[in-house]
């Protein structure tokens, strides 16, 4: 027996079947939360996003076609929940700064000699350079590495063009890369 | 960007990839979880009532008509408005047509003074109309029930009043005013009525039930003679005695006017139900 797409659950949840709701959750729940907390860097705001994000969907079931894939739609409805947070708390911050900050010291920390660090500490410095992404920098990096979406799913969630999307996943890239190099 | 260039992208930056799946794959807590699936199976079990919006057309129907509506009372109003004015150049006028529908067929006498009353402010009390000379349409019903009730007499005097007779007097038309401009002394006015009353008499003598049809008959027959004076009255309550009756009826079987006859015995027999109907006559008796 072939197992479910998510689209199918989903309209099976709408129909009213608890179970496919069951399956669909089990299915995105890691990445979706993984998405968030990562975008917001504190727990407590990412299970409030979380709770948010499937409160959405669930309100949604009646008025759901399959239009484009579920987890574009999911991962849609979270990043907005995302941005609109990074909104409240900077509301100056339009991600520009961020980006030619990486621009000017991009050559210099490139040039720095390879250092090995440990894994755990390989790991935090990972964790603060994403946490100093720009916002949409991070939301296109994590979309692509932690849901595993291509450029043009990046663009839809995002709401940009495909070469917006590759900029942004460029730029945050480079900069997680500057920045492991930069304590090495 | 293809997937290609993503792919070789992404390989470019390998260790950083690579560093972050290595980071603590977080989970969200069992607690949350229960929230949410308790949430989406709560949605499904006590689905939100539907809320059947109705259709559009009826808001834009409903819209229009309240439109309408408004403009007809907004009319109205206007209308109303300016109607005092109108009214009070205008009142004169339908008095005077008023007048002209009811004296149409009278003389100058009574016009004039039906213009007299119309243009009173108030009417005086109309003085009473001349007795008819005959019983009107609903007299004669009356009659008929006396008839019915005071026997053979009085259904023979029933009979005596036919229809000439009516049409003398004139029955009026019981939804037409009461013309007290003396209407009843105007000639042309009760030839006029004459013809209505022609028209009624069969109505009248219908209601008579079979003594309607000897009085049909009778005229039809040419028998004016007969009818229309006291004398021809007084004989034809007299051939409507049953003895009479009976023997007319006789004659009109020795004659072979069978049908005639079969006519006659039947008016007798409402005439007078207590009368034994002969036996050389009752094979005629419907």
């Amino acid at each position: 027996m072939t197992e479910r797409s998510d689209e199918e659950l989903m309209l099976a949840y709408a129909s009213g079947d608890a179970r496919a709701f069951e399956a669909l959750y089990t299915r995105h729940r890691g990445p979706l939360f993984r998405f968030l907390l990562r975008g917001v860097k504190r727990r407590e705001l990412a299970d409030e996003l979380f709770q948010e994000v499937w409160g959405r969907v669930i309100q949604a079931r009646a008025r759901y076609r399959v239009e484009a894939k579920f987890s574009t739609w999911l991962l849609q409805i979270a990043h907005n929940l995302v941005i609109d947070q990074y909104r409240r708390e900077r509301p100056e911050d339009n991600g520009e700064t961020a980006e030619n900050a990486f621009r000017v010291a991009e050559n210099d920390e490139r040039e720095r000699p390879e250092r090995v660090l440990s894994d755990f500490e390989q790991s935090r410095r990972l964790q603060e350079a994403l946490a100093e992404l720009p916002a949409d920098q991070r939301g296109a990096f994590l979309l692509r590495v932690e849901n595993g979406l291509g450029i043009e799913e990046i663009g839809e969630v995002m709401g940009v063009g495909r070469e917006t999307a590759k900029s942004r996943l460029r730029y945050a890239l480079e900069k997680l890369r500057v920045s492991l190099r930069s304590y090495a | 960007m293809n997937d290609q260039e993503l792919d070789a992208l992404m390989r470019d930056y390998e260790a950083e990839v690579a560093a972050y799946k290595r980071l603590p794959q977080s989970e969200p807590t069992a607690l949350l979880d229960r929230a949410v699936l308790t949430k989406a199976r709560a949605a499904v079990a006590h689905p939100e009532p539907v809320r059947h919006r109705p259709p559009r057309w009826i808001a834009l129907a409903a819209s229009f008509a309240g439109v309408a509506i408004a403009a007809g009372i907004g009319w109205r109003v206007f209308e109303a408005r300016q109607m005092p004015e109108s009214t009070t150049a205008a009142k004169p006028a339908t008095r005077e047509e008023v007048f002209e529908v009811d004296v149409v067929s009278g003389d100058h006498r009574s016009r004039d003074k039906g213009l007299e009353m119309a243009q009173l402010p108030s009417a005086p009390p109309p003085p009473a109309p001349p007795p008819p000379p005959v019983p009107t349409e609903p007299q004669a019903f009356k009659d008929e029930a006396l008839a019915k009730q005071a026997l053979p007499q009085a259904a023979a005097e029933a009979l005596a009043a036919p229809a000439p007779a009516e049409q003398k007097s004139g029955v009026p038309d019981p939804h037409q005013r009461a013309d007290y401009g003396g209407a009843a002394a105007i000639p042309e006015r009760r030839q006029n009525i004459a013809a209505p009353a022609t028209a009624a008499a069969p109505a009248v003598t219908d209601a008579l039930g079979g003594l309607s049809a000897e009085g049909g008959r009778l005229r039809s027959e040419g028998d004016e003679a007969i009818v229309g004076t006291d004398a021809s009255s007084k004989r034809k309550a007299d051939l409507r005695a049953p003895a009479p009756w009976l023997a007319h009826i006789r004659q009109l079987v020795r004659d072979g006017r069978h049908t005639e006859a079969r006519t006659e015995l039947h008016a007798f027999h409402l005439a007078y139900p207590d009368v034994v109907i002969p036996t050389d006559l009752r094979r005629y008796d419907p």
